[in-house]
């Protein structure tokens, strides 16, 4: 939970940063490159495929928590 | 809504649709299967035509999942919705009558017949003054002098009317005689003239289209609906089907479903519903037994020298009989008559 939370904190900050250098929130080549990195440094026993279900919800989220950042700014 | 990719959708694909779909400012919810994509969309999907998804390429399949109406949806507004038309109300534990002649044939003719109606506790008189004929040969209805004797033979009995208008134009002119207004099946998707109707304040009679579902049916009430006019009475009057025996089929199993789907009150039309008159009664009775909150009937004194569907208009003191036996199978399922 608190890594979690603090993955959300750089989350945000990236959000902010992106959004001055006025970068895509969704920016599919980094996107494939955390589910690489991470099924390569899988040491099991669960899946890859289950790695990357797990980190498409965090990274839904992290999207999610980006674009009520980036509204919230603009209003 | 739920996007499902195709079996070999590539990653491009996807990416595209993911796009698209995050410009439109909605959440997903990916998940990647061993042989297939799913996107779960979250967001205001009502906006969306899944028609515009469904053509993407990699897009195996579109479902919604939330509704398209909203105003008439029971996710809506959890509670029945009640319309009071004149002394009667439909909706809520109380089942509302309407009936009356087919077509208003003359003063005297509507005159007797709801006096003749009063006696059974009858509240609401229809009668048509423009009729929508399938022939442009047969009798076309009487027009505004029509509305004006419907309107005496109501006030005369302390009874309210309802009489079906066509044309938007005809929505003025009516307001001045009648204290609801009915859609007839074929105006159901007449989107002009239901926009017209969402302006006025008075109730409205919507009949289910001889081929709608239930959903188009719904839509067609969100129309009037989405102009303010909330007051809004579903009807079922008999959809086509391949059976000729009888002149439509009267879908029952509408009243439920739609009870479910929506807070709107629903009656049924079992005159038009089986077009032919011993086949009316039964079909009344089991509207009232399905649940229905009221029941539009045709009845007239001398049905076989009516101007217009005669075969399936009730003899008054068939009606009278009806009556009695709708009250017992309304106490059954905890309703009154």
């Amino acid at each position: 939970m608190y890594l979690l939370n603090q993955r959300a904190e750089q989350v945000i900050e990236m959000g902010k940063v992106k959004q001055k250098m006025e970068i895509k929130v969704f920016d599919p080549k980094r996107e494939r490159d955390i589910f690489v990195n991470m099924t390569e440094k899988n040491p099991g026993p669960l899946h890859v495929d289950a790695i990357v279900r797990i980190f498409e919800r965090i990274i839904d989220e992290s999207r999610r928590l980006e674009r009520i950042e980036a509204n919230e700014k603009n209003e | 809504m739920i996007v499902v990719f195709n079996e070999n959708a590539t990653a491009k694909q996807i990416q595209k649709v993911t796009e698209k779909l995050l410009d439109k400012g909605f959440d997903l919810h990916r998940s990647t299967g061993s042989s297939q994509v799913v996107f779960g969309v979250v967001g205001d999907t009502l906006r969306v035509d899944t028609r515009d998804f469904e053509v993407l390429d990699g897009v195996h399949e579109v479902i919604r999942i939330s509704e398209p109406y909203k105003l008439a949806s029971r996710s809506f507004k959890k509670e029945d919705t009640i319309v009071k038309v004149g002394k009667a109300t439909f909706g809520g534990k109380k089942i509302g009558m309407i009936a009356g002649p087919c077509s208003i044939e003359s003063r005297d003719q509507i005159k007797k017949i709801a006096k003749m109606l009063k006696k059974s506790g009858t509240k609401v008189l229809r009668g048509g003054a423009y009729k929508p004929r399938t022939s442009p040969y047969a009798f076309q209805g009487m027009g505004e002098e029509g509305l004006k004797y419907l309107r005496e033979a109501g006030d005369m009995n302390d009874m309210a009317v309802v009489s079906e208008v066509m044309d938007r134009m005809d929505i003025i002119p009516a307001l001045k005689y009648v204290d609801m207004i009915q859609v007839g099946a074929r105006n159901m998707q007449n989107f002009a003239l239901l926009k017209e109707l969402g302006k006025i304040n008075i109730p409205i009679l919507l009949k289910r289209g001889m081929s709608a579902t239930l959903q188009e049916l719904l839509m067609a009430a969100e129309y009037i609906m989405a102009g303010g006019n909330h007051q809004v009475i579903l009807c079922e009057r008999g959809i086509r089907t391949f059976e000729t025996y009888t002149r439509n089929t009267l879908d029952i199993s509408a009243v439920p479903v739609l009870q479910q789907l929506s807070h709107l009150p629903v009656i049924t039309d079992p005159s038009h519903g089986v077009g032919i008159r011993d086949k009316v009664a039964p079909m009344a009775r089991a509207s009232v037994a399905a649940g229905a909150d009221g029941l539009i009937l045709e009845v007239h004194y001398d049905p076989d020298k009516a101007f217009s569907d005669g075969a399936q208009t009730l003899y008054v003191n068939q009606y009278e009989q009806l009556v009695k036996e709708l009250k017992i199978i309304a106490s059954a399922v905890n309703r009154t008559l």
